[in-house]
């Protein structure tokens, strides 16, 4: 039987809702014939959470409460998964019905190798007069994911409901629902290694996006890329001085000398060595 | 008027109409009129509450500007038609 983990604390008014919400994804996964590890309807804490995840290794993880954008709380003081523990969602796939936590939590669980993190780049809002409605939304992607679609289509099905939705409210004169919903819908993503993470705030991994595209360019680690940096800056610093004292000796700076040969040779072959290492991370 | 003043005003007269609903964002919630009276104020919020209020004057007026049905009908709440 496959095994899924529902984690769904309570321990105000907001995470209420999110726990009566989660109740019917607890339904949909049992008659799809998942076996169910079902914590939540009180405050938790994070040894809870890290243990039933750390016994069950690959189940796939849903959790419903308030998030950040670098965690998933238990209570309000504890945080249930953060970047000390993000390890712990490698390899599985993850469904969180939680504010703000795609923006960086998720991309580091991606980073680490998690199958597939749904969740929310911004807050998740809702109204109480519409809470059936945001909960039709909020669980929709799980419902697709179990009636067979890919992570990719039940994103897309997911954005087009909202739509519908938010038309719907619309034409009931219900506009701070129908925004809201909206607001939502656009902050959802869903990150897959087909759909891999596109927005970072990093100046530099920026730049690796942009040549590398978002597959290889989130598996470049941090000192990777200044080690680059640094093999380059310094390259440059020594074939400009290089150049310099040649011109002061010769009043050119072109000419063949071996020190522009062994400059050459020391680009190629750093060249070569990056190329190997990209290649190696494609792999 | 302008476009996001009819805006506001429309969502002033729901808030009106529907005083015992509220709106969670986060770890906090308010009433609607309490919302709506944060959309004209949003400038003197927190940083959090402020992105989170531009966000959502964003999304009313890209709403307004590209869905008739909502322009028609905010337009017809604030008494503009």
């Amino acid at each position: 039987m496959t095994l899924a983990i529902l984690v769904a604390p309570r321990f105000d008014d907001a995470s209420s809702y999110s726990y009566d919400w989660s109740r019917e994804i607890k339904e949909m996964l049992e008659e799809k014939g998942f076996q169910v590890i079902d914590i939540g309807g009180r405050p938790l804490s994070r040894a809870e959470v890290e243990k039933v995840l750390t016994e069950n290794p690959n189940a796939l993880f849903v959790f419903y409460n308030h998030g950040n954008e670098d965690c998933l709380w238990a209570s309000q003081t504890e945080k249930a998964v953060d970047e000390d523990n993000v390890k712990l969602l490698a390899s599985r796939e993850c469904f969180t019905m939680a504010c703000l936590s795609a923006k960086q939590l998720g991309v580091e669980a991606y980073k680490v190798g998690c199958l597939a993190y749904w969740g929310y780049t911004e807050v998740f809002a809702f109204t109480t007069e519409d809470a059936n409605v945001f909960k039709e939304f909020a669980n929709c992607g799980l419902k697709f994911k179990l009636e067979g679609k890919t992570w990719e289509e039940a994103l897309q099905q997911a954005k087009n409901l909202a739509k519908e939705l938010a038309q719907k409210l619309i034409e009931a004169g219900k506009y701070f629902s129908s925004i809201l919903l909206q607001q939502d819908a656009d902050a959802l993503r869903c990150y897959t290694p087909n759909n891999p993470p596109t927005e970072t705030k990093c100046i530099f991994r920026k730049i690796a996006l942009k040549i590398f595209g978002p597959k290889l360019g989130w598996r470049i680690s941090r000192t990777t890329g200044f080690g680059i940096l640094l093999t380059l800056v310094g390259w440059g610093i020594v074939a400009h001085d290089f150049a310099h004292q040649v011109y002061q000796l010769k009043g050119t700076p072109l000419s063949l000398e071996g020190g522009y040969i062994g400059l050459a040779l020391n680009l190629i072959g750093f060249m070569l060595l990056t190329s190997e290492f990209i290649n190696w991370l494609k792999h | 008027m302008k476009e996001l003043d009819i805006i506001i005003k429309a969502l002033k007269l729901e808030a009106q109409q529907k005083p015992n609903e509220r709106i969670y964002v986060g770890f906090k919630s308010y009433t609607y009129a309490e919302f709506a009276e944060m959309l004209n104020n949003h400038k003197n919020l927190a940083k959090a509450e402020k992105e989170f209020v531009e966000n959502f004057l964003k999304t009313s007026l890209k709403l307004f500007k590209e869905n008739k049905a909502y322009r028609e009908k905010i337009l017809t709440l604030a008494g503009e038609k």
